[in-house]
């Protein structure tokens, strides 16, 4: 029985995330790129907007259809978009912190992994975007499930905590959330909302080899030593 | 509230963050706290791009996004260098509850 | 006059150079050398004595006062007392007293000193290879040196240092034959009994020098009778035992007692007569010179001297001791078997009996008494001597018998001595040897004072005026406080009439009993000298080997003569004239006792009517013939040996009273259970405690201290203290630690949240900074 209305809960859930994701793909781009520039705006607490800038785009200037675009205010539908992922991520979140089980919890994370990757095309970071669904969601996900696999001694297996530890951490992290965000939402930041276009893949890897060069070679080792230490560790006696 | 500015991204990369830390504080699995690990290194991240893009005025940068690239790498590894510690762990102790592990010796 | 007290002093020293002499080089003198040196000494002693009697015999009466009060003094130191000072004087005490005894002394010294060196040359080194010949007369000087010193002594401060001297000589003496215990044990006995009554002497001396404020005999006198008719001194000071005071008696009272005790020791009066018969076990010299003639005499002539510094309450005192004494010893002696014991209790009841007869006032009496009393009994005891001697050292009467014809001198002359202490006379004739006069002096001053004072009008009536009873001038005190009160009208008269304590009439008993022992005394002289000399032999062996030595006879024969002549002459006169002087302005009786009576002193009543009978006369009656019948009784008894005396003896009860009688009435044991057994038991005690506290108390608390001062240390400060603290810094860090480790649970969740926390804080605290800063 059990069996059965999990198997039901997966279909569902599956699901759900399918259309958000497809939801995301499709419309985040768009919803990004009517941000409008040139007008300068107030900080993003102020609350007016539903002055449709929809139409003012298409500067286009290039004929190739790349993803450098041109941002304008998304209007309504990047605030939806926005709040629903936003939901997402904080509800899968929740949903890990609540969670047992560590598979559920796993689950969850590639949920959560998901939602940002969508809120990174939003945030005109096709790229990284991607490069999140695909290393993150796609393969460091996997290697936890990996890892789950090969550690777990059965999947129904709870560890509880105790409730004064729950209470304690609660507190604590809610010290942490409050004081943070006094700070994020207090704080005066210096935005400059003129239109900015979406980097290009091509000024990324522009960049990655020019003025992040040195970074990029010492990942490439740390890469290497990871890979070592980490087959060292995880080998045979 | 429509408008979409830089202190929404950062409140949800906040809380992503915070989440994160309970979820390392509280989950005894070993498998749990790197779940916990990587929710902290995408509300990093989160925060990196939407730096990026709210405050990089005119000229595309990508130096957000370059950051957050390295956190993914970076995390990645860890990642594996990690499961491969829980792996370790659970062929010394036999069990995968971190508060078992609590003593340096044997 | 200073030519006799160089005489006199030189005849002290004399005997003390020879000491010296003996002592240092007397084993190198030998044998019967040292002997002649000792008897040298003396007679140079004597001839100095003869110098000075014969010197003062010829003198007039203003020439002897002056010659007494003219002698030269010598301050020796003078000690403080209450400020006052008490010289300690260099004096000799010149008057008719003082001569005759010094007399008496080195003549009777002089015959002993001849017997013992035959006697002794039989009774030293061949004996026992330890009396040393030399060392006797050595001792026989030094003794002759202090008995003379104690003679011509003016200041009873020195006469008490001679005193000492003469009771170390006759411990001395009497230990001679030290190897024995018998010997040594007597020697003890006698000086720690002469100790206990010297005892009273110093404490009486104490009295003297605090009170009277000197030492002198006669300057004491004078103060004592200014301090007597002011009622200041030592008669303002009352009596206080422990707080409770005693009525009736001043410190007066005492210090009369004190300076008797003295007397009690060295002349063995009762209580302490217990050691002159033990002192027998000395050489027979030795008992005849100092404890029948001499040294025992020196009590007498203790209280003579000291006579006007007595209360009446003292001179009953003396009287009723010397009472006791003379009865108890003439009844213990009655039961006697040695020889030397029977003689021994002889002397002891013959000085009871000079005590009492200065006890009731016969001082001429008394003092006569003392010097036929040396002559006879030292002649005694030489014959006995000579008896044991020629039994071959057999005491024992029992064993002898029928040595008459064995040994006639000795027995002749011991029969004159006999005759002597028995008071030999025919009453009323002025026909009598030795003790005839003597006691009968002392009875018929003692038949005065119970018969015939009341009709003298004395009693307590004196005080009252003259009449034709008026007291003599010099008739003590009570002439002096006539005179004062004739002189001093107002006020004095009432003082001295209170002060004028009446001369009290004797009780009855004290005249009879006397009497009753003057006819006991007879009786076992007559029977020692019996059972010794005649009837038949009852050991043949100590009979055949009887034997007399020649050169003893001397001494013999010269005091028998001594005896019967002096009896008559020179003594009695002379002690008379000196009696005056010693007994004026006396706070007690003095009364003379003579059939001639001294020019200024009270004597007896010589005629009859208005109540008084003659004393004489009556004593002619009571005891004129006493000597008769007692000797007649014991020959009765003894004349076939001791068979009657035995069968007597088993008559109940006189076996018991034999029994006590034999045992000494017991003093001895009783001494000995009480005072040695108790002073055995006290000392033990202290010993015990001592030993069981300090000897081993000390120790014990020392370990107990150390014991304690180790588990102190070791446990509660080394192992509280020191280690607690050490512990209590490890604890106190252990405990700070496990409290500190306790956030390093090892649990990876709880670091996170650790450093989560900090974080936290870090933030806030920046943010309120940047906030505070902002505003």
């Amino acid at each position: 029985m059990v069996c059965e209305h999990t198997t039901r809960a997966r279909f569902l859930l599956a699901g759900l995330l399918g259309l958000l994701a497809a939801g995301g793909l499709l419309l985040g781009p768009r919803a990004a790129s009517a941000h409008e520039t040139g007008q300068p705006h107030e900080h993003a607490a102020h609350a007016d907007d539903h002055h449709d800038h929809d139409h003012d785009h298409e500067h286009g200037a290039t004929a190739d259809y790349d993803l450098r675009q041109r941002s304008e205010s998304g209007g309504g539908l990047e605030a939806l978009l926005f709040y629903v992922f936003a939901a997402t991520v904080l509800g899968s979140g929740l949903a890990i912190c609540i969670s047992t089980n560590i598979v559920r919890m796993a689950v969850y994370l590639f949920v959560t992994l998901s939602g940002v990757a969508v809120m990174f095309f939003l945030l005109l970071a096709n790229f990284i975007g991607v490069i999140q669904l695909i290393v993150y969601a796609g393969g460091t996900l996997i290697l936890l499930i990996f890892g789950v696999m090969l550690t777990s001694k059965s999947p129904w297996v709870r560890f509880d905590v105790k409730r004064g530890e729950l209470i304690a951490a609660g507190v604590v992290c809610t010290v942490l959330a409050v004081a943070l965000l006094t700070v994020v939402v207090g704080a005066n930041w210096p935005t400059n909302d003129t239109a900015v276009e979406g980097a290009s893949v091509a000024d990324f890897g522009k960049a990655l080899m020019t003025t992040y060069l040195v970074p990029f070679e010492a990942i490439s080792v740390l890469l290497l030593v990871v890979m070592i230490g980490a087959a060292l560790l995880a080998r045979q006696e | 509230m429509f408008d979409i500015g830089l202190t929404h991204y950062l409140v949800v990369a906040t809380l992503l963050f915070v989440m994160g830390v309970f979820v390392m504080v509280t989950k005894r699995n070993a498998i749990g706290i790197l779940i916990g690990v990587e929710m902290v290194l995408n509300g990093a991240s989160l925060n990196l791009i939407a730096f990026n893009r709210y405050t990089t005025g005119g000229l595309p940068r990508v130096d957000g996004q370059v950051g957050s690239l390295f956190v993914i790498v970076l995390a990645a590894a860890e990642a594996a260098l990690a499961v491969a510690i829980c792996m370790n762990f659970y062929k010394n102790l036999n069990t995968v509850d971190v508060d078992r592990g609590d003593e340096l010796a044997g | 006059m200073s030519g006799y007290e160089t005489a006199l002093c030189l005849g002290v020293a004399l005997p003390l150079a020879m000491f010296g002499v003996l002592a240092f080089f007397g084993a190198r003198i030998g044998k019967p050398a040292a002997g002649w040196c000792a008897v040298a000494a003396v007679v140079g002693s004597l001839l100095l004595s003869t110098y000075v009697t014969l010197g003062w015999l010829g003198m007039s009466a203003e020439q002897k006062s002056a010659a007494t009060s003219g002698a030269h003094a010598w301050e020796w130191v003078a000690l403080s007392v209450h400020g006052v000072d008490v010289p300690i004087l260099f004096k000799v005490k010149l008057d008719a007293l003082t001569v005759m005894m010094y007399f008496m002394v080195t003549l009777v010294s002089t015959c002993i000193f001849v017997f013992s060196v035959g006697y002794m040359s039989g009774h030293s080194d061949e004996v026992d290879g330890q009396s040393k010949y030399h060392r006797f007369f050595a001792y026989l000087c030094l003794f002759e040196f202090s008995m003379l010193g104690l003679v011509i002594s003016s200041s009873l401060f020195f006469l008490f240092v001679f005193w000492e001297l003469v009771g170390l000589c006759s411990y001395l003496l009497i230990g001679f034959y030290f190897d024995k215990k018998y010997a040594s044990n007597a020697a003890m006995k006698a000086f720690i009994t002469n100790r206990v009554g010297d005892f009273g002497f110093l404490a009486g001396l104490m009295l003297v020098m605090f009170f009277l404020h000197t030492f002198d005999l006669d300057q004491a006198a004078e103060t004592f009778k200014f301090q007597a008719i002011g009622g200041t001194g030592i008669f303002a000071a009352s009596v206080n035992i422990f707080g409770w005071q005693v009525s009736g008696m001043t410190l007066a009272t005492l210090m009369g007692v004190g300076l008797f005790c003295g007397a009690m020791g060295k002349s063995a009066q009762f209580p302490l007569q217990v050691w002159l018969p033990d002192a027998m076990a000395g050489p027979t010299p030795v008992s005849a010179l100092i404890h029948a003639a001499t040294m025992v005499a020196a009590g007498v002539y203790l209280v003579a001297r000291i006579f006007r510094l007595l209360t009446p309450d003292a001179q009953f005192f003396i009287a009723v001791i010397g009472l006791i004494t003379l009865t108890i010893t003439a009844l213990i002696a009655i039961v006697q078997t040695d020889i030397k014991k029977v003689l021994a209790y002889s002397t002891l009841s013959q000085l009871g009996y000079m005590i009492f007869g200065l006890g009731v006032g016969a001082w001429i009496g008394a003092l006569f008494h003392l010097i036929t009393h040396a002559f006879f009994k030292a002649m005694l005891f030489l014959g006995s001597g000579q008896v044991i001697e020629g039994c071959h050292h057999e005491q024992d009467i029992r064993k002898m018998g029928g040595l008459s014809k064995k040994m006639p001198v000795t027995c002749w002359t011991f029969f004159i001595g006999v005759l002597a202490i028995a008071g030999f006379g025919i009453p009323l004739a002025h026909v009598g040897i030795g003790g005839y006069f003597s006691k009968d002096e002392i009875l018929a001053v003692a038949y005065e004072r119970t018969y015939n004072w009341e009709a003298r009008g004395f009693g307590d009536q004196v005080g009252q005026p003259a009449g034709e009873h008026a007291l003599p001038a010099h008739a003590g005190m009570l002439g002096a406080t006539v005179r004062l009160a004739s002189d001093n009208p107002t006020g004095a008269e009432e003082r001295e009439t209170a002060i004028a304590r009446h001369v009290p009439v004797l009780p009855k008993f004290m005249f009879w009993i006397p009497i009753i022992i003057a006819y006991i005394t007879p009786f076992y002289m007559m029977r020692c000298w019996w059972l010794t000399f005649m009837g038949k032999p009852r050991d043949h062996h100590v009979y055949d080997h009887a034997h007399e030595s020649p050169l003893m006879y001397g001494p013999l024969v010269v005091l028998a003569i001594g005896t019967v002549v002096f009896s008559y002459v020179m003594f009695r006169d002379n002690i008379a004239g000196a009696g005056v002087a010693a007994t004026d302005a006396s706070l007690v009786v003095a009364i003379d006792g003579g059939k001639k009576t001294a020019d200024n002193m009270l004597g007896i009543t010589h005629h009859t009517g208005h109540g008084l009978v003659d004393p004489h006369a009556a004593l002619a009656g009571i005891v004129g013939f006493a000597w008769l019948v007692g000797m007649g009784i014991a020959v009765l008894i003894y004349r076939n040996g001791l068979a009657i005396a035995e069968r007597i003896r088993r008559i109940w009860p006189l076996s018991w009273i034999y029994v006590a009688l034999e045992q000494k009435l017991f003093f001895d044991h009783i001494y000995d259970t009480v005072l040695v057994g108790g002073t055995k038991w006290v000392l033990a005690q202290l010993s015990r405690a001592f030993d069981t506290y300090i000897v081993d108390g000390v120790p014990n608390l020392l370990a107990k201290v150390t014991v304690g001062l180790a588990n102190f240390s070791g446990r509660i400060v080394d192992a509280g203290g020191v280690d607690g603290l050490i512990d209590g810094f490890a604890d106190t860090a252990q405990a700070a630690g496990a409290v500190v480790r306790q956030p390093q649970t090892g649990r990876i969740r709880n670091y996170i949240l650790f450093g989560t926390a900090g974080a936290s804080l870090v933030v806030i605290a920046i943010v309120l900074v940047t906030y505070a800063g902002a505003r």
